[in-house]
């Protein structure tokens, strides 16, 4: 498989996604302002959703363009995180107007290694089947590996944790950590 | 022999003596088995505190809301008197909830936010008024961190510790003067008001009062069975900045919002349908004890709650209107004048507890921050308060900065700490605070004086 550019292989995959998610944003906050009612729950709800998609769905388009286009793997890794990188920083960013610095980064941490965890788990199953696709084709490439299966089983860890009591194990976890780091 | 006995100077004998004492025996014991009739009207007069929990005020039908029923909570309010200007000193539950009990502010009882744990030493309503001789009861929510407090002066105290003390609507396991219990009933609003059923029926010769705290109307709103298509083709009227994303963005996440938002928004709605059912059964068991006319009942929650106003969702913390508003009626016969009317005087729920003091016949403590509201309940014309201090001190993960406020009846000031800055908004002319005037030269102009104001509250 023929390496492209940097900026082909990478930058522009990874920035596309970025300026779909900001701009999506962008529109989301300030639809508030359309006059029209109708109008403005129908644009709310399309750049939200697009937004969303846009954070949790990136790695679904991102990771295998960089991937047919030679990218390496720590470059596969960072393009279909980058997205939900930057949403973890901008929540972040809100969360410090009332925490300080290292409370902030208590929350980040937390609501981003579990979005980290599915989009490494949805990363992990993108690397499979980009595989199987360039394998169908001949190209001598590795199948099965135990390596995108470890994303796939920490995520669903993940989604014991949090589902556990109907989220309140999760929460109180939360909460139990902050006490324990700020309070005491 | 036939001995003879002197009772007030008249001489019986045994026969007349045994029919004398078998009399007032009698009286003694038809008098504890009808506390309606024991209560002698001089003594002081029960009282019942209902607590729901996050109820926004216009949710009932005597406020005006569009569709939810809510026929016993208005039965209460045209009996009593409904106040359209109540409010919390911080909207969260904890801090809220201890204020209500202690008649302090936050920064003076020390509750702060949802994690700091209750401080034994304080000093509870319920305790001033066993000591009077009240037979007191605490049913229900406690819902402060750490262990479950003694409560001293509670003779009754039933709640529950699981889920953080948040509890659950189903199966609830219980904790009965501090022995784990199950729930007799399924649904816990049925199960706790059962508890207070049980309370306000005990033979008694003294006053009581119970305090009755509801996990409803808190998330997950999971209301009983039978109601659980109740307001189904209902429309759920949110505000213009309200769109079907709103309650999964900004950090409104956290309050549980998850679902489709009509159909959350009707659950909340069914859920106070119960809760008001319950309370009719309580009002009900008091008009057959007797007592209805010798009780005083107080209804109001423990904080607000947005649905879609200025883009939130969820329990108040913001010191907005639908956050720091609760709903609060006063029944409370032989005291109130001209029932059935609303009170526009600006009461705290900090309020409550020099209050009742005061209805109980019983001095008020100096260290309680709240005034009594018993002025406004014997008239109409009586002055309410002119400003009053708003603190939140933040929770973790709620991205609501530290606040202070001051809130007059025309105008709330707000001071965020951080990069929030100040705002300012005339809630006469708007009411849903859209408009910050802080940078206008009206805004400028008024601010000022506004400032003063907070930092006097603030001392």
């Amino acid at each position: 498989m023929q390496k492209s550019s940097l900026a082909n292989r990478l930058l522009i995959p990874l920035f596309l996604a970025l300026i779909v998610m900001l701009s999506s944003r962008v529109v989301y906050v300030y639809s508030v302002r359309i006059g029209d009612q109708a109008l403005y729950h129908a644009v709310a709800l399309i750049a939200g959703s697009i937004q969303f998609a846009s954070i949790v769905l990136a790695a679904l388009f991102v990771y295998p363009i960089t991937y047919f286009r030679g990218a390496t793997a720590a470059e596969r890794v960072v393009a279909g995180s980058t997205n939900l990188a930057v949403w973890v920083g901008i929540d972040s960013y809100h969360v410090s107007e009332a925490f300080n610095c290292l409370q902030t980064l208590y929350y980040g941490m937390n609501i981003g290694s579990i979005l980290l965890a599915w989009d490494f788990a949805l990363m992990g199953i993108l690397e499979l089947a980009c595989r199987y696709v360039r394998k169908k084709k001949g190209d001598p490439v590795r199948g099965l590996t135990p390596l995108p299966f470890l994303p796939i089983l920490i995520f669903l860890f993940v989604v014991f944790v949090l589902s556990k009591e109907g989220g309140a194990y999760y929460w109180n976890m939360l909460l139990d950590g902050y006490l324990a780091l700020f309070r005491n | 022999m036939n001995r003879r006995f002197r009772f007030a100077g008249i001489k019986l004998d045994r026969r007349h003596a045994v029919r004398m004492v078998g009399g007032i025996l009698a009286i003694a014991l038809y008098a504890c088995a009808s506390p309606g009739e024991a209560h002698g009207r001089n003594q002081p007069p029960n009282i019942v505190f209902i607590l729901s929990d996050n109820q926004r005020w216009d949710f009932m039908g005597c406020a005006g809301h569009p569709f939810v029923v809510t026929p016993h909570l208005d039965r209460l309010a045209r009996e009593g008197i409904l106040f359209s200007n109540a409010f919390v000193t911080t909207s969260l539950c904890s801090p809220s909830r201890a204020s209500f009990l202690t008649g302090q502010y936050a920064h003076t009882h020390g509750v702060r936010d949802n994690l700091t744990p209750w401080n034994e030493e304080k000093v509870t309503f319920l305790e001033l008024l066993g000591e009077a001789g009240y037979d007191t009861a605490f049913i229900g929510k406690w819902h402060m961190p750490g262990p479950l407090p003694t409560l001293r002066g509670v003779d009754l105290f039933v709640t529950f510790t699981i889920q953080k003390g948040q509890g659950r609507y189903f199966d609830c396991p219980l904790v009965v003067n501090g022995a784990e219990r199950t729930s007799r009933k399924p649904y816990i609003t049925e199960e706790l008001t059962d508890h207070a059923l049980a309370f306000v029926s005990r033979k008694r010769k003294g006053p009581f009062c119970l305090v009755l705290s509801h996990k409803a109307v808190h998330h997950r709103w999971l209301p009983p069975r039978d109601l659980a298509n109740l307001y189904a083709n209902r429309k759920p009227p949110f505000p213009p900045e309200y769109n079907p994303l709103v309650f999964m963005t900004g950090g409104n996440m956290f309050e549980g919002l998850i679902g489709l938002p009509d159909e959350l928004y009707r659950d909340y709605a069914r859920v106070v349908t119960s809760l008001d059912r319950e309370t009719g059964r309580l009002l009900e068991r008091m008009d057959h004890l007797g007592i209805a006319d010798h009780t005083i009942v107080i209804f109001a929650s423990d904080n607000g709650f947005f649905w879609g106003e200025h883009q939130r969702g969820g329990t108040g913390r913001w010191p907005y209107e639908e956050s720091i508003r609760i709903p609060f009626i006063v029944r409370a016969p032989g005291i109130v004048e001209n029932p059935d009317r609303r009170a526009d005087q600006m009461i705290l729920n900090i309020d409550l507890a020099p209050s009742l003091l005061e209805m109980a016949g019983l001095p008020i403590p100096d260290n309680m921050d709240g005034q009594s509201f018993v002025p406004t309940l014997k008239s109409e014309s009586s002055p309410g308060r002119e400003a009053w201090l708003y603190e939140y001190f933040g929770d973790f993960p709620f991205r609501i900065p530290v606040t202070h406020g001051v809130r007059t009846e025309r105008y709330v000031y707000i001071e965020f700490e951080g990069r929030r800055g100040r705002e300012l908004y005339d809630i006469q002319n708007d009411p849903r605070q859209l408009h910050n005037m802080i940078h206008a030269e009206e805004g400028k102009r008024i601010a000022g004086g506004l400032k003063g104001m907070l930092e006097n509250l603030k001392e």
